[in-house]
């Protein structure tokens, strides 16, 4: 089936992103981006410290992975900026997550900090996926800022609660012409699978497998589940009735009459 | 002199340039990004760039995160 995802000039086979926070260990990563079959990979930027001279993630993210830094600890657009800058000049590549957080308790983000964070990197050539609170009328403002895709969150990042705001999701994918990516709160292949059978075009998880018992397995899971929702969504799904019933099985010819 | 390295005062006794300050800190040149006074420094520069008192560094690197 050649159905692929276009995303700037990249044309991706998963629709599985996958993050790399969490892990218990750098080590079970590659394992775990293989089960996912995933090909966009998140990093963070962080202030290197030489006290404790880390091993490199890079070594543990197969190379033909599109890494995609994200710009965490960004408080506000400018920051997110400087924090992209900076990625790319790590040499991986024009992609960029935007993530703009003020707010500590839900770390919900900041759409209007996003939405001049887009403009500016779209402008700089970036491939720009913003992180964003499920909003039409942002969306469509990081649609004429210049994203890649939009990315609205599920459920508060790290909470695996599922798709809270599931309603808007719908109409973002309903009204907006850019992939729509569902972003952080996905704990179940379940909801991975509804997500991608209401037609988000990918999905993002990361705490879900990292905090898995078995990260490995469970990404196999996810990567089972997003594949089996895109194909719902392309086959079209049967028809809901409301009431009552209507029987799967001809109403005539029964041995009783 | 003193120097200000992410965020933190940092004494440096002889005169050096930014290569070599990075390579007695430890760090893997090929795994970080530095802003010498706000401004990305590409590593090819790094060996022009002699330290003075007040200079401010970031260094950065990838980490895991989603």
């Amino acid at each position: 089936m050649n159905d692929r995802l276009k995303i700037g000039n990249q044309e991706l086979t998963s629709r599985l992103f996958l993050g790399t926070g969490k892990f218990s260990s750098n080590k079970i990563m590659p394992a775990a981006i293989a089960a996912a079959k995933a090909q966009v990979i998140t990093v963070a930027l962080r202030r290197a410290d030489q006290a404790y001279p880390e091993e490199n993630i890079l070594n543990f993210i197969p190379e033909d992975c599109i890494l995609m830094p994200n710009t965490s600890g960004a408080r506000n657009g400018e920051e997110a900026v400087r924090i992209a800058r900076m990625s790319r000049a790590m040499g991986c590549g024009d992609w960029i997550k935007i993530e703009v957080i003020s707010d500590n308790r839900y770390l919900l983000p900041d759409n209007q900090e996003t939405i001049k964070a887009t403009q500016i990197l779209a402008a700089e050539g970036f491939v720009v996926l913003p992180y964003m609170s499920p909003d039409l009328m942002s969306a469509k403002r990081l649609v004429e800022a210049g994203a890649a895709a939009v990315m609205p969150l599920g459920a508060p990042i790290g909470s695996n609660r599922g798709l809270q705001t599931k309603e808007i999701i719908r109409i973002l994918i309903e009204e907006i012409e850019l992939p729509i990516i569902v972003d952080a709160g996905i704990g179940k292949p379940s909801e991975a699978v509804e997500a991608m059978e209401m037609g988000a075009a990918a999905v993002l998880v990361n705490t879900a497998v990292a905090t898995a018992n078995d990260p490995v397995a469970m990404a196999g899971a996810f990567d089972l589940a997003v594949r089996a929702g895109r194909q719902a969504y392309l086959a079209g799904l049967g028809r809901v009735i409301q009431s009552n019933a209507s029987a799967s099985s001809p109403l005539t010819g029964f041995l009783h009459e | 002199m003193e120097i200000s390295v992410n965020g933190k005062p940092v004494k440096i006794e002889i005169a050096m340039n930014l290569a070599q300050f990075i390579q007695s800190r430890g760090f893997k040149p090929q795994t970080v990004v530095i802003e010498y006074n706000g401004e990305i420094v590409k590593a090819q520069t790094w060996e022009g760039i002699v330290l003075k008192p007040h200079d401010r560094l970031e260094i950065v690197t990838f980490v895991g995160g989603g």
